[in-house]
Order: structure tokens, then C-alpha cells, then sequence
């Protein structure tokens, strides 16, 4: 219908032409008439000719126009069915330098610590300090092939920590906390070790709590983290003198995290040798050992630790170890201990032993499930005369694919002092860490 | 009692030296084991950042 209006718009000035009185007028003879008709067929082939040029650009254009609208109702049924896939590709931030990474990651663990002193109990809601709730960046730089530089900072934010909460302080506690972990960078070449400086773990960090268990999340050797901020009670009234967990409970675990150098040997043969001065005069020595014998099915880790700490501890020196051994049926048992010189006249020498047993199992295709039982006897840590126990169960559900662990345990505390009748104080606690 | 703590405080030196003692007993054909420390966040998946467990950003 298109295609023959236009021909005849185009036909219709070169009719009206050759019907035009000022033609007939004209001097006629056979040739003009020729001549005209020649004229005539000529220009009605071009128009013929252009028709079909337009004829195929018409069909071109409906073409295009149906593949337009194709892609358009793709799209659209794309982006209605996953909103991620229609948000934008484009990064948002990026590196000015080559060979530069920096990467973000944190997590955060939060649970519900039941108590009972044997006096009193309730349900208090907190931050694990098994694993405290933090955030971290960590930056690379690479000089060379040997030759790394690093930075790292790691903050907690810790608010009821079950470090912290107590009977007498069970709420808002720690809420404006943002507290230092790690603040600090390092030198790290292949061939002759790294060295770390600033805020951050000491030599002998970490040496008495070499776990392969799978549950550290809920249960490990530094007791204190679950429920340590409660008080033993003996049926007086509860002041801020009485016995915490977390005062009667040590692992001796070298001299944490503080400001300090530190040099770590390369690794040879699954050994690393590291030493530490951290600012006011205290230093440690460790060696740690990782290794897995795929032969005989079992992963291993240990280290030992010596640390001199009378520069700014209330301890002349410590000396402390841990064992872990997992075998890969999932059975798995770690073992630590620890002892320590204290600097106050009459104080007995305090001490630790710790045991777990373990078994990782595969029951779910969602993660793997680990249950543990503990036991710790601590002696001499508060004051001389004490003698601390306790026992645990506990079990950790891990949701691999989303970064996620559940949690849950129960452990009952005790301790002698002599001239007091302490109660034990039983704890549960179930919650979840979710790394993001 | 106080033998009992003394022999608790030979008993915990003695167990660290035990670890020290499996440590070099066991330099041994095994591989290298790259062992998180339980402190630290643990490797695997995250939530939101996928597969790595960090956010890792790099210049092309």
C-alpha cells in the first residue's frame, strides 16, 4: 500500500508534464514525440529502480526494529530476575599503582551467654570474645619477586563483651567501644623473613592456643573469652572484689598483641622462629610448627614460647606451649600449658594444663559440624591458693558457602580458695559469626 | 597440697618441653601446613564477599 502511493506521487509530476497544454502547444513533430516517450520510459525505470531500493531499506528498518524490540524484553526479563545482574559493572574503586591489593573483610559474632552463679541467673545478650565482632584492611604492595611490603588494620568493636559482662554490669557495656587489634606494617621477603612493626601480635601470641578442633569459635584454651567477666559468688553480696573467670583462668598465651618489632624467620621445613621487643622492655622468643602428613592422614600444629615480661607485666617470665593434632576421620585432640614467675613476695608460681577432644564430622552438605568436650586445671593465678577447674561441651554447625558458624556450648567453672566457699558458676553460650 | 601444686607446676614445664620434643620429633617427610591462628578472621567464604572472604581490589 506505501510502495504505490509513493509511485504515484513520483509518477504523477511527470504525467501532469506530458499532459500539460504548453506541450501540445510546442512545435510537435514524430521525433519530439519520440524524443518525449524516450524521455518518459527513462525517467519511469529510475523510478521503478529507486522503488525497489526503498522496498529493501523498508524491509531493513522493520528488521531492525523487531530485533530492538527483542532485546529490550530480554533485558528487562533479565533484570526482573536478578537485580545483581542489571547493577552496574563498573568498579568503583581502583588502585593507582600495579601490583597493589588492598582487601577488605571483618565479621561479626554475636550470641545469648546464659548464667548461673548458684545465687542468681539470667540471659544476657553479647559479643563473642571468642572472636570478637572487627573489621580489617589489609594492603600489599609487591617490589620485587622476593621483597613484599604490607600494612594492616584491624579494629574491634566489642559491645557486652562475654569478656566484660558481669552480674553487676550486665548491660551497655563497652557500647562506645573501638578498640585497637592490629595497627602495623611489615617487610616480608622470601628469602630472609619478615619484620613487623607497630601495634600488633607479639612473638608469643597465639602459642598456647594451637587449635585444629574446629569449635575455638565457641571453645578454646583462654577460657576467660566465654564468660569471663563474671564473678564467683559465696553467698554474700557480690562487690567488684569477688573472683572473676576471667582473673582465675589464664593460658599464659605469651604477651598478646602490643607495640612492638618483630622478626619471624622464613619457614623452613614447617618451622618459624620469631622474636619480639615490645615498648617498655619486654621481649619473647617462639617456634611454631604446621605441617600435614598426608600419609598418615594427620594435621599438626604446635608452638613454644619464652617470654621475659617483667618490664611491663606483673610476671618475671612465662613459659608456654600448645599441640594440635587433627587426623582426617575428623578426630582430633589439643593439649596446652603453661607456667609462670610472678613478681609479688609470697606468690607461688601459677600454672595451667589444658585438654580437648574432638571430632569433626561431614553430616550435612551445608558445612562441617565439630563437636568438642574441654577441660582445663589452672592453679595460683589470682592468688596463691587457687585452684580453678573447668569442663565443657560444645559443638559448632559451620554454613560454609555463607561465611557463617552456629554455635553453642555449656561450661561449669570452679574454684577453691582457701577460706572461701565459692559456688561454680555454670554458663551457656549459642550465637553465630558471620564473616562478610 | 603443696606437693600436689609442685608437682602441677613440674608437670606443666615438662608438658611444654613435651610439645618442643614432638615439634622436632616430627621433622619428618610432611608438607607445610598454612595454620590460621584461631584469633585471626578464618579463611573460607564470606557473606557478601564471596568465594575470597575479602573485598580485594586491584588495578588492572
Amino acid at each position: 500500500m506505501r510502495r504505490i502511493s509513493m509511485k504515484t506521487m513520483l509518477l504523477s509530476p511527470v504525467f501532469a508534464m506530458a499532459l500539460s497544454p504548453a506541450v501540445y502547444a510546442a512545435p510537435s513533430d514524430a521525433e519530439a514525440l519520440a524524443e518525449l516517450k524516450r524521455v518518459i520510459a527513462q525517467q519511469q525505470k529510475m523510478i521503478e529502480t529507486q522503488s525497489r531500493a526503498l522496498e529493501s531499506l523498508a524491509s531493513k528498518v522493520e528488521a531492525l526494529s523487531a530485533k530492538t524490540r527483542g532485546n529490550q524484553a530480554a533485558a528487562s526479563s533479565q533484570a526482573a530476575s536478578s537485580p545483581q545482574a542489571a547493577a552496574p559493572a563498573a568498579k568503583v574503586v581502583t588502585s593507582g599503582e600495579e601490583n597493589i591489593s588492598l582487601a577488605i573483610s571483618g565479621q561479626v559474632n554475636r550470641g545469648a551467654l546464659y548464667y548461673d552463679d548458684g545465687d542468681s541467673s539470667d540471659v544476657l545478650h553479647v559479643d563473642n570474645d571468642n572472636s570478637s565482632t572487627r573489621i580489617r584492611l589489609v594492603g600489599k604492595g609487591k617490589v620485587n619477586d622476593d621483597v613484599t611490603i604490607g600494612t594492616e588494620i584491624e579494629v574491634q568493636m566489642e559491645s557486652n563483651s562475654t569478656a566484660s559482662v558481669s552480674q553487676l554490669n550486665d548491660n551497655g557495656v563497652g557500647g562506645a567501644s573501638f578498640t585497637e587489634r592490629k595497627l602495623e606494617v611489615y617487610f616480608d621477603s622470601k628469602r630472609l623473613g619478615r619484620v613487623w612493626i607497630g601495634q600488633g601480635d607479639t612473638a608469643s601470641n597465639g602459642t598456647s592456643e594451637m587449635d585444629l578442633s574446629g569449635t575455638s569459635v565457641v571453645n578454646y584454651s583462654s577460657i576467660a573469652d566465654m564468660a569471663g567477666g563474671l564473678f564467683f559468688q559465696d553467698n554474700t553480696p557480690i562487690t567488684a572484689a569477688n573472683p572473676r573467670i576471667g582473673l582465675v583462668f589464664s593460658n599464659f598465651d605469651g604477651l598478646s598483641r602490643d607495640d612492638r618489632i618483630r622478626y619471624d624467620t622464613p619457614k623452613l621445613a614447617g618451622f618459624t622462629l620469631s622474636a619480639s621487643h615490645i615498648s617498655g622492655g619486654a621481649w619473647d622468643v617462639a617456634l611454631r610448627y604446621a605441617a600435614d602428613y598426608e600419609k598418615a592422614g594427620i594435621k599438626t600444629a604446635a608452638a613454644v614460647a619464652y617470654a621475659d615480661g617483667a618490664a611491663i607485666n606483673s610476671f618475671d617470665e612465662q613459659l608456654n606451649g600448645s599441640l594440635s593434632l587433627l587426623h582426617r576421620s575428623g578426630i582430633n585432640g589439643t593439649f596446652a600449658a603453661g607456667t609462670r614467675s610472678l613478681e609479688a613476695a609470697g606468690r607461688s608460681d601459677a600454672n595451667f594444663i589444658y585438654g580437648k577432644i574432638g571430632y569433626i564430622a561431614n553430616l550435612t552438605a551445608i558445612g562441617d559440624t565439630a563437636f568438642s568436650i574441654d577441660y582445663m586445671q589452672a592453679d595460683d593465678v589470682a592468688a596463691t591458693g587457687d585452684d580453678a577447674t573447668t569442663y565443657g561441651v560444645f559443638a559448632v554447625q559451620k554454613l560454609t558457602k555463607f561465611g557463617t558458624e552456629l554455635y553453642g556450648g555449656i561450661r561449669n567453672h570452679e574454684l577453691d580458695r582457701p577460706g572461701r566457699n565459692y559456688d561454680d558458676v555454670q554458663a551457656v553460650l549459642v550465637g553465630t559469626r558471620v564473616k562478610f | 597440697m603443696e606437693k600436689i601444686r609442685h608437682l602441677r607446676r613440674r608437670l606443666s614445664a615438662a608438658a611444654v618441653f613435651a610439645v618442643l620434643a614432638v615439634m622436632v620429633a616430627a621433622c619428618g617427610a610432611a608438607k607445610p601446613l598454612d595454620y590460621t591462628a584461631i584469633d585471626e578472621i578464618p579463611p573460607g567464604p564470606g557473606l557478601f564477599s564471596g568465594k575470597d572472604g575479602k573485598l580485594t581490589v586491584f588495578r588492572k
